[in-house]
């Protein structure tokens, strides 16, 4: 009698612990707290057109910095010459291209959190791959514009596209500025299509939602689609074939972008492992950049069922990753000037721990070292959406500085000393700077109104294939391979 | 449009298990895998449904594109070069490394372009504009069926739809 009391006491208890788990697991995982489609269909769409003044607000204030910030100076400078620009000798590389390296490393936030995830099947990415790829291809846009103001006669540009022509001149293509060209121009062509391909679902179901001029608009852009086997099948596979694609694109890119600097002669800039390290930086300060967003995302367009604590806390452990990896190449090129006994890479250290750059430098490694890795290896800390937002622009901001140093700073040294020298940024390379920023946030913002901002399709596949089972006291998940 | 003989059956299942036993069934009926269209919102492999796979030729496309990017590239690096020499200090006319990147980056684009234009559009025959037979319940989760036969068969399938709660619609034809 005694023992049947209590295994009923048990019984009871264990489907008490059972159904808590259940609930506990569905409340932080997406995947396995499923709604209708109808249901997700619905929540995306109102997200879209949820458009209060405050955003409108917000986007006319962006959207007028652009066109003031950016523009206006850029069309400022243009008129009267570089002259107005802050670069002088020996510092003729200045804010211009420290926004061109920048927005570049930001890039690869879309390719990163996209692309890779998707080859090794991490599933969690599932809801936040668009807000990714959107921010690759709006940063790419931004940074593809700082080599045409860089050039100051910008109305020139076209020197640079091979064509045949009466001067019989042809593009240096030994040069690395022509080969940033290409490796943009394809970084741009397939993140566009990287980030339109897996949106033709959406925007047909977008088209079959709405009315009026968003109906029409999806409706073009959805090309017909009607979800039959074909079209799945053959979307899948292009999806495959861009995803591996893209990716060593992207190391390219940044890759290429480090031999602008090391492929010269110069002090600092010339090292076999600048392209590693301007691509682990890239991915670093991208994927830091994909939370500030997806933060900003999630409370603007109200994407809490969507986006959760699990995506926060994955992605910030990818953080804390490539913090260290950024610190190893950190520290290897800085040991090796340090150690190497040249002179003018002692000034250059110099310059950076006691010289005019001290405060960036110090800035910098707070940012990207000692934040991160005194606070990202708490579960708590990675679980709190305030704290990863002040972390994550922090590390932006220490990333912006890193390219200050690299760029503006490394040059102020060199082996003549009668020719060393300061920089400061004028008004017109702020404004500018300040404009590029507007850009991004504008186009971003302005987007996440038009496309759907998580691919509903994925996350409605993903939860097909992860199931909550119990195994002996526990419950958890399992994921089926459907493929 | 009014039913007619000529119209194909237009059926919602929400369920893929039962997608996958009317497939079945129809084929045992006699309709064959090609009157036979299904339209989804998710991505359903052919093997969950018993549907023969769809044959695609994305590993012939994706090569050709990428071998036009690098042969672009060739004429680029090699062919300026060659129609234009400018003997510059003392370096070769036809260094090899450096060309090497814009050759990587042309094929990589090749693959780019061919896997979208020709494998996505070309394809999955994605032609915006044309009437074709849909329903947006079909983007809310619902699995479609778009069978096209006549006569007896048409009345069997039909029967096999209702066995397994499939809702029969009239064939909305949409410009899509």
């Amino acid at each position: 009698m005694s023992s049947e009391v209590n295994r009923k006491t048990w019984e009871e208890w264990e489907k008490g612990v059972l159904a808590n788990g259940e609930q506990a697991l569905r409340e932080e995982l997406l995947l396995v707290d499923p709604r209708p489609r109808s249901e997700m269909n619905r929540m995306l769409l109102e997200a879209m057109q949820r458009i209060t003044p405050g955003y409108v607000i917000t986007l006319l204030i962006l959207g007028t910095l652009t066109l003031v910030g950016l523009f206006f100076a850029w069309g400022f400078q243009m008129r009267w010459g570089m002259g107005v620009a802050g670069i002088r000798r020996p510092v003729f590389w200045g804010f211009y291209i420290v926004n061109f390296v920048f927005w570049i490393g930001i890039s690869h936030s879309g390719t990163f959190v996209s692309a890779i995830l998707r080859v090794f099947k991490a599933e969690y990415s599932r809801p936040i791959t668009r807000g990714a790829e959107m921010m690759t291809t709006f940063s790419l846009m931004v940074a593809g514009l700082f080599p045409l103001i860089h050039l100051g006669r910008t109305w020139r540009f076209y020197w640079m596209i091979p064509y045949p022509n009466q001067r019989e001149l042809w593009p240096n293509f030994h040069s690395p500025l022509l080969w940033d060209m290409t490796a943009i121009f394809t970084y741009l062509t397939g993140s566009t299509l990287y980030l339109y391909l897996p949106l033709i679902p959406d925007f047909a179901m977008a088209r079959d939602h709405t009315t009026g001029w968003r109906q029409k608009l999806y409706r073009i852009l959805a090309l017909g689609w009607r979800g039959t086997e074909e079209e799945w099948r053959h979307l899948m596979t292009a999806m495959k074939i861009f995803a591996f694609v893209i990716i060593p694109v992207m190391f390219s890119v940044h890759t290429i972008v480090s031999w602008d600097f090391a492929m010269t002669k110069k002090i600092g800039w010339r090292s076999s492992i600048f392209g590693p390290y301007f691509v682990v930086g890239a991915i670093f300060s991208g994927v830091s950049a994909v939370i500030t967003m997806l933060l900003i995302a999630r409370r603007s367009l109200k994407l809490h069922y969507f986006i959760r604590t699990e995506h926060l806390e994955a992605l910030s452990v990818l953080i804390l990753i490539f913090s260290f990896s950024w610190t190893y190449f950190f520290f290897n090129d800085f040991l090796v000037e340090w150690y190497g006994g040249d002179a003018v890479g002692h000034q250059l250290l110099t310059l950076q721990a006691r010289g005019p750059v001290a405060p960036l430098w110090y800035a910098m490694l707070i940012f990207n070292i000692l934040i991160p890795w005194a606070t990202l290896w708490s579960k708590k800390i990675r679980r709190s959406a305030t704290a990863l937002f002040l972390i994550t622009l922090g590390i932006n901001i220490g990333m912006y500085l890193e390219r200050v140093i690299i760029v503006t700073g490394f040059l102020q040294r060199n082996r003549m000393p009668f020719d060393w020298g300061t920089y400061n940024p004028s008004i017109v390379e702020l404004s500018i700077t300040v404009g590029s920023f507007s850009m991004f946030f504008f186009l971003y913002l302005l987007f996440t109104r038009f496309l759907p901002y998580v691919p509903v399709w994925e996350v409605h596949e993903g939860q097909l294939t992860h199931k909550i089972v119990r195994v002996g006291r526990a419950v958890v998940t399992a994921k089926t391979h459907l493929e | 449009m009014a039913r007619t003989e000529t119209s194909p059956i237009f059926a919602l299942i929400d369920d893929i298990d039962a997608a996958a036993r009317v497939v079945e069934e129809l084929e045992q009926v006699g309709v064959k895998p090609d009157q036979v269209e299904i339209l989804s919102g998710l991505p359903i492999d052919h093997a969950i449904l018993g549907r023969p796979k769809i044959p695609e030729r994305m590993t012939v496309i994706t090569p050709m594109g990428a071998l036009i990017g690098f042969l672009t590239a060739l004429l680029f690096v090699f062919g300026t070069v060659a129609l234009y020499p400018i003997r510059v200090g003392g370096h070769a006319y036809f260094a090899l490394p450096p060309k090497l990147i814009i050759m990587y980056e042309l094929t990589m684009l090749g693959i780019i372009l061919s896997t979208f234009f020709a494998g996505t559009f070309w394809e999955s025959g994605l032609l915006p504009f044309r009437k074709k037979v849909y329903d947006p319940a079909v983007s809310d989760g619902r699995i479609g069926f778009v069978i096209s036969v006549t006569g007896d068969l048409r009345e069997r399938a039909l029967e096999v739809l209702r066995h397994w709660g499939a809702e029969i619609k009239e064939p909305e034809w949409r410009a899509l």
